[in-house]
């Protein structure tokens, strides 16, 4: 029986084998001839477009370097790229508002894996990218970029003619997506008068943290935080509620990744911000009304329990709250030039609030410390002077404000440091803004023109 | 013995089906037009040639035979790694450094460019930023295998005085990757390797005073011998980080650091010095005392 069924499958087979065609080829064309026509068609395609194409790169809020993956925020940027040739392209990015200004560099279409638009020569698409963090200001960590890519492979399943106005991309290493839609003259002629720098640089010149949006007789507060998130709190039957969401900026203005919806009004972007020196108030349109944004010295609704969750959780866990850049003043980020102190001990790393570093068991009174950090012999040091305030903080009216016990080490007078301790001390003391699950902005209570962001490292 | 002859029976029988199979399926054949399109990217990827390409050409290709490979290319450098292709604006004042101040010390001690032309590595691979390793340490250049150069972080460059540090690594990549490509052509004695103990795969933990004083003259030529040799040459040749002043010092500065002339770091750190120079005046027929004068002289006549 067995013998019976493999005779039958060899002369299956054999047959088979003797019905050979020409597959190697589709449509007539050799693999190679189809690659060839497809990176043609692709490369046509992208110059087809005569006003450029506007392109949004979106994370997936992980990025990859030697094959280890780091989780963060997941973000979305926004550029105007226009193919001038087959090798040149000319872009604007919102990614920082030095670069609402043209600039030009390479591109080349390829065939990969899949065929690859490969961004080949530094632009502004590489800055968020790179693995320097002093370059990228991204919060994964020293190698990581924010998970963005330079190297896309085209990922419609469509052939490149069909695509119509969009085109979408994939990028080879974090798997960012990338969109490409065909702009309008408008947008060309928005981008290269200068409205992108408008739209990015007009809530810098709120000095105050808290910024109001008040649109049709409501108004909301909105907060862009660092990692490239917009905050929106409003508040609706006595109830504050807030959502955040990613944005981006293009040259027409701010656009939610994820629209607001918030008491019946949905909030989707805050187009053509327009800074006003003389009143100091930013106008703009929202859903096609007009709209303005304006400082506040104080928070639409205080998180009155803030400033208590914040020491507590420090205190309690043993841990400590780190900031990169110390105090942002009147606009200025370290405003007083921590990062640069050099008689410290070491290299400023970063500047720290510990809760209950002082105390018996040092042969201290019990203390907090407001201490920059240093590194010493590749670790981690406090610095040789810092200031002690008395633990726990005051957490009266919903802010904190703390008090000197004394100092460790002398304190340089008017050094960073010392104007540090100063700001610190502030009798009118901070609001706690909660910006994340374990980050927190402090926010001078008086002007709200000064504040420290605090992270925990751990 | 016995086992085999018990399955010999069946598999006499499957092997003539194979045969059969097989020559049944080849018993047709199309005939396949022959190709008239070459296989996409045959002979490398080809784009609209600049100036760059064009000072690539005349300054690298010609003299040196060098190829320069400045736009990404998917693959080349380390993958999957966070790495930056080199900004287009840096590429040709890189190229003009590597040129005037590595290069060409080298062609005034050999009399011309034949033995940079036979010796150096004929693909040079350029990268904005460095690589960044999960242990924290970066690359900043590799050598492989005597055929290929990569310099990394080209985006850094600048030639202004105040920048010097940076210039001054870059100058102690390139010497410390062509070192490696000379020692991959003619290994350096093996009693190099005596010299010193030691060599440790957790270099990056050691500070570079503190390895001086070991009798390396920086940390991370105790990684290995090869590390080691070639660091020598470079920090020779260009300086060496984190010496005295703490940034790019002069190799007699860093000497200051290993506790003296009488002090045990200091004289491994001679024995080394004197087994280079020997190896480049026997193998190279090069002096290296006035290569390293040339090297100096170039390095300070090109800041601004």
């Amino acid at each position: 029986m067995n013998r019976t069924i493999i005779y039958i499958l060899v002369v299956m087979m054999a047959g088979a084998g003797c019905q050979k065609k020409d597959s190697d080829t589709i449509g007539g064309l050799t693999p190679d001839q189809r690659i060839a026509k497809a990176l043609t068609a692709y490369q046509s395609k992208l110059m087809g477009a005569p006003y450029g194409w506007m392109f949004l790169e979106s994370t997936t809020g992980i990025a990859y370097n030697q094959g280890v993956s780091q989780n963060g925020p997941a973000i979305t940027l926004a550029y105007y790229v226009q193919f001038v040739d087959s090798n040149t392209v000319m872009m604007f990015s919102d990614f920082d508002t030095s670069m609402s200004v043209a600039r030009s560099s390479s591109y080349r279409i390829k065939q990969l894996t899949r065929p690859a638009l490969i961004f080949d020569t530094y632009s502004y698409l590489h800055v968020p990218c790179d693995p320097d963090p002093a370059i990228s200001k991204s919060p994964f960590g020293a190698g990581y970029g924010w998970g963005t890519d330079f190297e896309f492979s085209f990922s419609d399943s469509t052939v490149p003619t069909d695509a119509g106005d969009t085109v979408h991309l994939l990028g080879n290493l974090n798997s960012a997506s990338g969109l490409l839609i065909k702009a309008t003259q408008a947008q060309r002629d928005a981008y290269y008068s200068g409205a992108l720098r408008n739209n990015t640089s007009a809530m810098l010149n709120i000095l105050e943290y808290f910024k109001r949006l008040t649109v049709n007789g409501v108004t909301y507060e909105v907060r862009p935080n660092a990692d490239r998130t917009m905050t929106v709190t409003w508040i609706s039957g006595g109830q504050t509620q807030s959502k955040t969401t990613s944005y981006y900026i293009t040259a027409t203005g701010i656009v939610f990744s994820t629209p607001i919806v918030a008491g019946g009004v949905t909030l989707s972007s805050i187009d053509n911000l327009v800074w006003d020196a003389g009143t100091q108030t930013i106008t703009a349109s929202v859903g096609g009304q007009s709209a303005t944004i304006k400082g506040a010295t104080a928070p639409f609704s205080n998180d009155v329990n803030a400033p208590g969750r914040w020491w507590h959780y420090a205190n309690d866990n043993g841990f400590y709250w780190a900031s990169w850049n110390g105090w942002h003043v009147n606009g200025v980020d370290d405003a007083y030039g921590v990062t640069k102190v050099t008689d410290a001990g070491g290299p400023f790393y970063q500047f720290a609030y510990i809760p209950n570093l002082l105390g018996p068991q040092n042969g201290n009174p019990n203390a907090d410390a407001f201490v920059p950090l240093v590194i010493k012999n590749n670790a981690l040091a406090l610095a040789n002077y810092f200031t002690a305030p008395v633990t726990p903080p005051s957490f009266a009216g919903g802010r904190i404000t703390f008090t000197e016990l004394g100092t460790v080490g002398t304190i340089p007078p008017g050094g960073p440091v010392d104007k540090s301790d100063q700001l610190l001390y502030n009798p009118a003391g901070f609001y706690l803004v909660q910006t994340g699950t374990t980050s927190y902005d402090m926010v001078l209570a008086s002007t709200a023109r000064a504040w420290i962001s605090w992270f925990s490292p751990f | 013995m016995r086992l085999i002859s018990k399955i010999l029976p069946s598999r006499i029988l499957i092997v003539p089906c194979i045969g059969i199979l097989a020559g049944m399926t080849s018993c047709k054949k199309d005939n396949f037009a022959p190709l008239t399109t070459p296989p996409v990217g045959l002979g490398g990827d080809d784009w609209k040639q600049d100036s760059i390409d064009v000072f690539i050409h005349d300054s690298l290709t010609v003299p040196y035979n060098v190829a320069v490979y400045y736009k990404w290319e998917p693959g080349m450098l380390d993958f999957p790694s966070d790495i930056t292709p080199p900004d287009a604006a840096k590429v040709i004042p890189v190229l003009k450094a590597l040129l005037n101040v590595a290069y060409a010390p080298y062609n005034i001690q050999t009399g011309s460019n034949v033995f940079l032309r036979r010796y150096l590595p004929k693909a040079l691979e350029l990268a904005g930023s460095a690589e960044y390793l999960p242990n924290g340490a970066i690359f900043l250049g590799q050598a492989e295998g005597g055929t290929a150069m990569l310099l990394y972080q080209v985006n850094y460059y600048s030639r202004k005085k105040a920048d010097s540090n940076a210039f001054k690594q870059m100058m102690h990549t390139m010497h410390h990757e062509f070192g490696h490509i000379l020692n991959q052509n003619v290994l350096y004695p093996v009693s190099f390797k005596t010299i010193s103990t030691g060599y440790t795969g957790n270099w990056y933990n050691i500070s570079d005073a503190d390895a001086r004083q070991l009798g390396f003259i920086t940390a991370y030529a105790q990684a290995a011998p090869d590390e080691d040799f070639v660091e020598m040459v470079s920090s020779m040749l260009s300086g060496g980080p984190n010496g005295p002043s703490g940034g790019y010092d002069e190799y007699e500065a860093l000497l200051s650091q290993t506790g003296g002339p009488s002090s045990p770091g200091y004289q491994t750190i001679k024995q080394k010095e004197a087994v280079i120079v020997d190896y480049f005046k026997r193998v190279w027929n090069i002096d290296f005392y006035a290569l390293r004068a040339t090297c100096r002289t170039a390095f300070v006549n090109y800041l601004q």
